[in-house]
């Protein structure tokens, strides 16, 4: 395998077990994937270049992250009792270097379902992921929701 | 509505008929809908909520009467500028005319219905409908029909029949504007009442005195009633249950992980997350405040955090100097000072001066509701002000907050309870016996964990779905 085709498949293979964490609900690992000063970015309107000067749903860095994720723990966390079953569905995944960083851009569509009514959430992805020995660690994930500047219901699971 | 009715009557009003009595608060009375009854002494009916015939009586005698805010002022700050929103559930645009004047004008055309404008900001200096192009002026006048000359002759491009409808009155209160598609009916500083101090509080912390909407804004949807919005905002018992999560979850974490880097902000949503950890103490330190014409606020509630009054450090101190410099120290203290939290303008805003940030509540159908949250930057500020009311923002109003979240949840829990329930009537009597009245307003204040401002909403709804009948 030459090193591009290498790259691509341990980026899907990271981008795919992202994915599955959410999906089964085990958000502490997940926000373990974040580098220490990693960033979790949904911004609230397409296009968006500033991440202070304009609000963003969801802007977090590790600390907050890590907080989301003992609030989704909480027996009566009411919004998300009972759970939402999600799919987070990842493709179109295409990656690039970017100095020592990896530059992973994807296509995501989410489906939620929850007290019989099925919500979806879809968008563009981009990770800026740090290599680290066997694997990668986040520092920027930025979804792009189609739906940004739309209505939303509440969101739970991060898309 | 059922299919099969007699005309007016419900196929429920039928089997009510027949004697089943507890289908009595399914009873559809359609031209004659008993206010009294539905208001109640202890508590609305639960109709209120679920009943299409009476949010449809809502949207004729609320909303298309009453002061409906419709924008502030530096939303559309040009001649040409237009936004789109709602009065209640009809459509409409806030026009910046060319004296700079502003109209609010239906979105749809004066030919054959077509919606105006898809875009929901923009600036235009006509409105060309995309049907049949007839062409509107900036104030809602028909300029051009294309071939005009195959109409009759009754057909007058004057007549205002066929201009675009607009509200007759129109008024601002410093920068807020509000329009009422009423000719008549109280003028807005006397129907705002106390609630001009929320404002001014809010453009007096602008050291220049100009404030501006900017930052971008949420709208969230939930499936329920628009009322339960303002019952919960001024309600200090739900908080300790509805967000134990977050309270739980943020004290945890200001426990282990003191001194840690928290880059985005600094500890304030962590702050803002346990401040709402009340106890049934806590609860009755909070001084409720409900006024007879529906509106309503609470004292102080988030104690800590970036923009909590408390606060010390170089910003607060930078911005304290500026406001110093408009005022003097006695006022900018007085202005600073103000803690007041959601200043609730009924039936549809939400101001939280400190924060400096709005809430606007449109109510879609009698299950459907959109919330809109807007920050503001205020002039003579440093921009790290601003940053933080951005961030205040996100963490209270984003469809994905940790605390938001769990209110919007209750509310679609309510409206199923409600829809599915067997409640007749809800309970509104908390604190009833302790509220005091302040004297010849006819507006009170409590100073324990009081449902006063669900009882000030409730006569204000009284009022105005029986007035001028
Ligand atoms: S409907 Fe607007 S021009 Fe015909
Ligand atoms: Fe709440």
């Amino acid at each position: 395998m030459n090193a591009e085709v290498l790259l691509q498949n341990n980026v899907q293979a990271f981008l795919i077990h992202e994915a599955d964490l959410l999906d089964r609900g085990l958000f502490g690992e997940w926000v373990d994937l974040f580098d220490e000063d990693g960033i979790y970015w949904v911004p609230s309107s397409p296009f968006q270049e500033d991440m202070l000067g304009q609000v963003s749903i969801i802007l977090e860095d590790k600390e907050l992250l890590k907080l989301r994720a003992t609030r989704l723990a909480h027996p009566n966390a009411h919004a998300f009792s009972p759970r939402p079953s999600t799919v987070h569905l990842v493709a179109n995944i295409s990656t690039t270097l970017e100095g020592e960083d990896v530059i992973a851009t994807s296509n995501l569509i989410m489906t939620v379902f929850r007290n019989d009514k099925e919500n979806q959430l879809s968008g563009r992805v981009t990770h800026k992921l740090r290599k680290v020995l066997n694997g990668f660690r986040i520092q920027l994930k930025r979804v792009d929701l189609i739906q940004a500047g739309g209505a939303f219901s509440a969101i739970t699971v991060p898309p | 509505m059922p299919v099969l009715t007699t005309p007016g009557k419900s196929l429920v009003e039928t089997i009510f008929d027949l004697g089943h009595s507890k289908f009595h608060t399914r009873r559809i009375m359609v031209d004659n809908i008993d206010i009294e009854a539905i208001a109640g002494k202890q508590g609305m009916l639960a109709r209120a909520y679920t009943d299409p015939e009476v949010f449809k009586l809502e949207m004729e005698r609320i909303f298309q009467r009453v002061w409906i805010f419709v924008g502030h002022e530096s939303q559309v700050p040009k001649p040409g500028n237009f936004r789109r929103t709602s009065i209640g559930t009809n459509e409409v645009l806030l026009v910046r005319q060319k004296d700079y004047s502003l109209k609010i004008l239906f979105n749809n055309c004066a030919h054959r219905g077509t919606r105006l404008c898809a875009a929901a900001e923009g600036n235009r200096t006509s409105f060309i409908c995309p049907y049949h192009a007839w062409t509107f002026d900036l104030d809602g006048t028909l300029k051009g029909v294309p071939d005009v000359e195959s109409y009759p002759t009754s057909f007058d491009i004057n007549d205002p029949s066929l201009h675009l409808k607009s509200a007759p009155r129109l008024q601002d209160y410093r920068g807020f504007i509000f329009a009422s598609l009423s000719e008549q009916g109280p003028n807005l500083i006397d129907y705002l009442g106390k609630m001009t101090d929320a404002i001014d509080n809010l453009v007096d912390r602008a050291p220049d005195g100009i404030i501006s909407v900017d930052g971008g804004h949420f709208r969230v949807r939930y499936s329920g009633n628009w009322k339960l919005h303002h019952e919960n905002a001024n309600d200090t018992v739900h908080p300790g249950f509805v967000h134990e999560s977050s309270v739980t979850a943020a004290r945890q974490s200001q426990k282990g992980k003191r001194g840690k880097a928290e880059p985005i902000d600094d500890g304030q949503t962590r702050g803002m997350m346990a401040s709402n950890g009340l106890s049934p103490k806590d609860w009755n330190t909070i001084e409720l405040n409900g006024m007879s014409n529906g509106h309503s606020f609470m004292s102080g509630f988030y104690k800590s955090g970036l923009l909590a009054p408390q606060r010390d450090d170089d910003v607060t101190r930078t911005y304290r100097t500026a406001l110093e410099k408009a005022h003097g120290k006695k006022r900018t203290d007085a202005i600073l000072g103000m803690d007041r939290f959601n200043n609730l303008i009924w039936p549809n805003l939400n101001v939280n001066s400190q924060f400096h940030q709005i809430r606007v509540v449109h109510p879609i159908s009698v299950n459907e509701t959109v919330i809109e949250g807007y920050c503001f930057r205020l002039k003579g500020a440093p921009e790290e002000i601003f940053y933080r009311s951005i961030r205040f923002l996100g963490t209270l109003v984003s469809p994905a907050s940790m605390i938001f979240s769990d209110d919007l949840e209750i509310f679609e829990r309510i409206q199923h309870g409600l829809e599915n329930g067997k409640l007749e009537r809800l309970d509104h009597r908390r604190g009833m016996a302790t509220d005091k009245p302040l004297n010849g307003t006819g507006n009170f204040h409590s100073t324990t964990s009081s449902e006063l401002p669900l009882r000030s909403q409730r006569a204000a709804w009284k009022y105005w779905m029986s007035a001028g009948q």
